[in-house]
């Protein structure tokens, strides 16, 4: 993993619980995430959100891949069915992704769209994203976090909004 | 085998024409300068003084339709200035492409089941009231994607919106040119 993370710190702020010891982020905070080549950007954001604990994140990306799966939802097997594979050098156009927790494990969701040389674009579910050279990614965290649960007529966890 | 070593060398030669016609200028340097002063009519408006946005998830799911429940979240909350992101999957829906001759938009049917691999938007008031206006890029089974202006989208599963509101509206005023309302960060 060799992609840097850093705060854009200026609306944040931060203050001790009165349980002690444990932040709590008041404010929306801004982060910025930058892959490097051979990053695989999908299993990076897992880890990434497990160990930063977020849970009620969206974010946007541009950059650039050597390699890119990615998926179609289909209704009648609700799973992802493999849209298109593109094994060769593509323009990041957009990553739009959110963050939300299932059982308290980050979830995140993230759809691309990716051009190839002849500007034709491609898009779907982000499966698997090799980076070259770059990706930047703009992420803001909100201090309350989002809640999936199982949705039992599409069969997958769908974001819930608690009374 | 000779005919066949000729075909090869044709083959090879035509494809090394091709790649020769390719210019320089057809290839721009990364640190190629951007030049200034061409966007004469630029404005800007701040929206943000340092006042905290606010932040919502706006979560549609099977069989809403996502374009009017955007426009009574508007008001419901009485969002005065918004941009937002979102991502999800429908079941169907409606784009539009403007067509500058008639001022009108052309309907594009988007039928079956497709990602929405981005819809991006912004709230503005018009004559007081919240106007939503939202472009989205839908990807089929096979990856190819179409889109357009949003004119109804049924979601299925669901559509997942972050919306960031701000504290200083933006206004819309009518485009007589266009027929539409543009915002205006000139008038208040």
């Amino acid at each position: 993993m060799s992609f840097v993370a850093f705060y854009l710190g200026l609306r944040s702020s931060r203050k001790e619980s009165a349980r002690g010891g444990k932040q709590i982020e008041d404010e929306p905070k801004t982060l910025v995430l930058i892959f490097q080549t051979g990053d695989e950007i999908a299993g990076v954001l897992r880890q990434f959100a497990k160990h930063q604990g977020l849970g009620g994140s969206s974010f946007k990306a541009i950059g650039a891949l050597s390699y890119a799966k990615l998926g179609w939802f289909n209704w009648e097997t609700k799973k992802y069915d493999p849209a298109c594979v593109l094994d060769e050098q593509v323009e990041l156009l957009s990553v739009i992704g959110d963050i939300a927790l299932k059982d308290g494990e980050p979830q995140v969701h993230v759809h691309v769209a990716v051009g190839r040389s002849d500007g034709i674009a491609y898009g779907g579910h982000l499966l698997e994203a090799r980076v070259r050279p770059t990706c930047e990614l703009i992420l803001t965290e909100s201090p309350i976090h989002l809640q999936k649960k199982l949705d039992p007529e599409s069969g997958i966890p769908l974001i819930q909004i608690e009374g | 085998m000779r005919k066949t070593l000729r075909v090869l060398v044709l083959i090879g030669v035509s494809s090394m024409i091709g790649y020769s016609q390719e210019t320089a200028s057809d290839y721009v340097s990364p640190s190629e300068a951007v030049p200034r002063g061409k966007a004469p009519k630029m404005q800007v408006q701040l929206l943000n003084p340092g006042d905290p946005t606010k932040q919502y998830a706006v979560i549609f799911y099977q069989g809403d339709e996502a374009f009017s429940g955007l426009l009574e979240f508007a008001e419901k909350y009485q969002v005065t200035s918004a941009h937002f992101t979102a991502i999800g999957a429908l079941s169907g829906a409606t784009v539009g492409w403007f067509d500058p001759q008639r001022k009108m938009y052309k309907k594009i049917p988007i039928v079956g089941q497709h990602e929405v691999i981005g819809m991006s938007g912004d709230i503005a008031l018009y004559q007081g009231k919240p106007v939503v206006h939202t472009h989205m890029v839908v990807g089929s089974s096979d990856g190819t994607m179409r889109g357009g202006h949003v004119l109804d989208a049924y979601v299925s599963p669901t559509l997942e919106v972050m919306v960031t509101v701000d504290p200083i509206a933006m206004q819309k005023r009518f485009d007589p040119a266009t027929d539409l309302t543009l915002i205006d960060p000139a008038s208040k």
